[in-house]
């Protein structure tokens, strides 16, 4: 296994309680790993379990064994490594705010027109696109919207899971 | 207790108390304070419960490890909020460590004041998350009683384990129903029992490769002991039918007998060198129950370099995290054990003694270079030789022997033989100074009738000396054997080896008279420092009917030996003569 840090993605399946979302962060920071990105959210129906995805920059023998750990935190269901295996989906949305002139607007718009964007606010020379893909094009969305007065911008970090049948609680 | 309300409801402090009582709890040991005195006021109105006063919560946190580690059963422990949770924390850290089942109890602020900087108010769950197996904040006093059971569950399933209570005043003092211990139904915690089925193929795996190895040994921990004596009984039926030599980590010390003749010593820092060059030269180790700790494997890329690993562990967590196994087998080692025998028989396997007779012919010359010997002195005391003479006195009376941790603690592990489990209570993966005295007071309150010796160090028994005073109170005859050398034996050995002599802080210039420090607590002291008369003092110490504290004073320029230097391999062992050729490797290894 390579000892050289790089991206991993982990999806964890928890309780819904509280105090539950710490023991899983504190296994990443008491190794001196820093969270890239992380979501969390209820995703059963009487909101008992919760689902997070994490991505964060490691060693492959760390990883591995941090996904262990979190199998032994009493009220985690399942936690995988979803970029173990290359046959991961992921999405996230960001949503943009730019300053700038009608016309910039317009340039703006169509430069970005080959991606998922939408314009979901505006108030005179303000406007909030929804950006909706994957992490890598929605830096490409950014980076394009930099040359016309990007002002803010907030992420929700990525959702991902298993391509095909796959499901995380049947691992 | 038997008061019952109009509602027929309980106070959350009378849930506690039935709760424990439905757990089997006998003995609590604990400190009273605010946020904790619905519950004593609960305990003071039974009497199923014996509570035991410690004189500090990190004493109460030690002898609960003492008690569950010389009983097998779950350490209890009851504090009070804020400084008194915050000082179990230490022992709560050790039984983690250790996988030692704990429940403690802490009491906390009442809900409507959490997180407002109250008086004596800590998180004490966000304190102790990385430290504990389970902790909970009970928020809902009709809550309370399902999870004291639930709690008890996780600490003493699958890997043992501590697990803290944090329950607020005004939920012991607030009224609810208990329906006393039912199923515990958490799906998440059942996942992880499922995961711990054995694997069949690996266990025949596991067997073929037994039945073919020229150079096998079994190194076993404290995983063996925790599994119960039945996993004893199997291992040394494992270790006869195959006729393997055995060797143990510190904390498995006792699964299998010292005495029998297929045992070759405790392995690692400290250990033999049979056991350690056995290690390193062997073709087929196998690991029941232990976990590959630094202390243990040394310089991990020449551990046991040309051997097959098998690894059985009950914690999935353990495999491959320091040392990568050919074959690992997650589950209690004593179905594991007992799967293998089934195995090895099934196969028709024989014990192979003497198709390995080369191997043992080699262990037999590395035995015969005696690593445990150390030079004879009439005139001062050497502690190998204070130990060895203790052991010799109180082996017809199979101990229970605590230790702190430092120079003693080795020598008791080296010169002391250890014939049955759970008799042996040392901190070993944490090392915590001061666990020794507590350690001895929970296990004599377990086994009222029996010899229970604490070996010490001077520094280490300072550091709880003050639960002389809770031995008096409980008239506990624990008998405390201090090595005194006026140093802080280790941190010196280091400095000697290591830092080219110079002893930075590791001398007390200044130590009690510790035979008037006994006789204040109302205890019996004992003094010796001439080799001559030990052998009479330590009987004195042993039929005296009470409690002891022996100062026994010793060289106090003597190091361990053998020892292989943090950051070295196995076969860079260094035995007592050797100790001037001395160089430093690695000056970052611990």
């Amino acid at each position: 296994m390579t000892q050289i840090p790089k991206k991993h993605v982990i999806a964890v399946l928890i309780d819904n309680e509280f105090g539950a979302l710490a023991r899983v962060v504190e296994l990443f920071s008491a190794r001196g790993y820093n969270i890239e990105t992380l979501s969390v959210a209820p995703v059963s129906s009487d909101k008992k379990l919760s689902r997070i995805t994490i991505t964060t920059y490691g060693t492959d023998k760390t990883i591995d064994l941090i996904c262990k750990l979190l199998n032994r935190i009493v009220p985690v269901h399942n936690a995988v490594e979803l970029s173990k295996n290359i046959d991961y989906i992921e999405r996230e949305l960001a949503l943009a705010q730019i300053i700038c002139s009608k016309e910039q607007l317009d340039n703006a718009c169509e430069a970005i027109k080959d991606f998922r964007c939408q314009i979901i606010d505006r108030e005179e020379d303000s406007t909030v696109f929804e950006i909706i893909g994957t992490s890598a094009n929605i830096d490409n969305v950014l980076e394009i919207l930099n040359n016309y007065g990007l002002a803010t911008v907030s992420r929700t970090g990525i959702s991902a899971g298993f391509k095909g049948k796959k499901r995380l609680d049947q691992i | 207790m038997s008061e019952l309300k109009e509602t027929n409801k309980y106070s959350g402090a009378e849930i506690i108390v039935r709760a424990l009582i439905n757990e089997g709890v006998e003995t609590i040991f604990g400190y009273p304070g605010g946020a904790i005195l619905p519950l004593y006021d609960a305990l003071f109105k039974q009497n199923k419960i014996k509570h035991i006063l410690t004189r500090h919560e990190q004493a109460a946190s030690h002898s609960a490890e003492g008690y569950a580690r010389s009983t097998g059963k779950v350490g209890v422990i009851t504090v009070t909020s804020g400084p008194g949770a915050t000082n179990a924390i230490t022992g709560l850290t050790d039984a983690y460590m250790d996988s030692i089942p704990l429940i403690c109890i802490s009491g906390q602020v009442a809900t409507t004041v959490i997180g407002t900087d109250g008086f004596q108010e800590a998180d004490i769950t966000g304190l102790t998350r990385s430290c504990t197996k389970h902790n909970y904040l009970v928020k809902n006093i009709n809550d309370l009683g399902y999870i004291i059971h639930e709690a008890f569950h996780i600490a003493k399933t699958g890997r043992p384990g501590p697990v803290l209570i944090d329950i607020p005043k005004d939920i012991q003092n607030s009224f609810a129903d208990y329906f006393g211990k039912n199923e515990i139904s958490r799906p998440s915690y059942q996942i992880k029992k499922r995961l711990s089925n054995l694997n069949h193929d690996n266990i025949n795996s596991a067997v073929k490769l037994m039945a073919s190895a020229q150079k096998p040994i079994f190194y076993t921990g404290g995983g063996v002991i925790n599994s119960g004596d039945e996993a004893c009984q199997l291992l040394v039926k494992l270790v006869h039918e195959t006729g393997f030599p055995i060797t143990s980590t510190l904390m498995g010390l006792g699964a299998f007998p010292a005495s029998d003749s297929h045992f070759i010593g405790m392995l690692g820092m400290h250990g033999t060198y049979e056991a350690n060059m056995a290690m390193y030269e062997c073709d087929l180790l196998i690991n029941i129950g232990a976990r590959f700790d630094d202390r243990v494997t040394g310089k991990v890329s020449g551990f046991s370099p040309n051997s097959k690993k098998i690894h059985i562990d009950i914690d999935e967590c353990s495999i491959d995290k320091i040392i990568n196994v050919d074959i690992s087998i997650v589950g209690d080692a004593k179905q594991a054990i007992s799967a293998i025998i089934e195995e090895w028989k099934y196969l028709k396997l024989t014990n192979r003694k003497k198709q390995i007779s080369d191997w043992w012919n080699t262990i037999k010359k590395w035995q015969d270079i005696n690593s445990l010997a150390y030079e004879k002195n009439n005139k001062v005391i050497k502690p190998e030789y204070a130990i060895e003479r203790l052991n010799h006195f109180t082996k017809e009376y199979q101990p229970f022997v605590s230790t702190d941790v430092g120079q003693h603690q080795m020598w008791a592990a080296q010169y002391i033989q250890f014939d049955q489990p759970k008799k042996w209570l040392t901190s070993g993966g944490l090392g915590t100074m001061g666990y020794g005295v507590p350690a001895a007071i929970g296990a004599q309150i377990a086994n009222p009738d029996s010899l229970v010796i604490c070996v010490s160090g001077d520094a280490s028994f300072m550091m709880n000396m003050q639960e002389l005073s809770t031995i008096k109170q409980y008239n506990l005859p624990v008998k405390i054997f201090i090595l005194n050398n006026r140093y802080m034996g280790m941190v010196r050995q280091w400095q000697e080896l290591i830092y080219e002599k110079r002893e930075s802080q590791s001398y007390m210039e200044s130590l009690p008279n510790f035979i008037k420090l006994a006789e204040s607590f109302g205890i019996h002291g004992i003094e010796c420092n001439k080799p001559d008369n030990l052998d009479e003092k330590i009987l004195e110490m042993i039929n005296h009917q009470g409690p002891v504290l022996f100062n026994c004073e010793v060289e106090k320029s003597e190091n361990v030996f053998p020892m292989i230097p943090a950051g070295s391999a196995h076969n860079e062992i260094l035995l007592g003569k050797q100790a001037k050729q001395y160089v430093t490797k690695d000056i970052n290894a611990v």
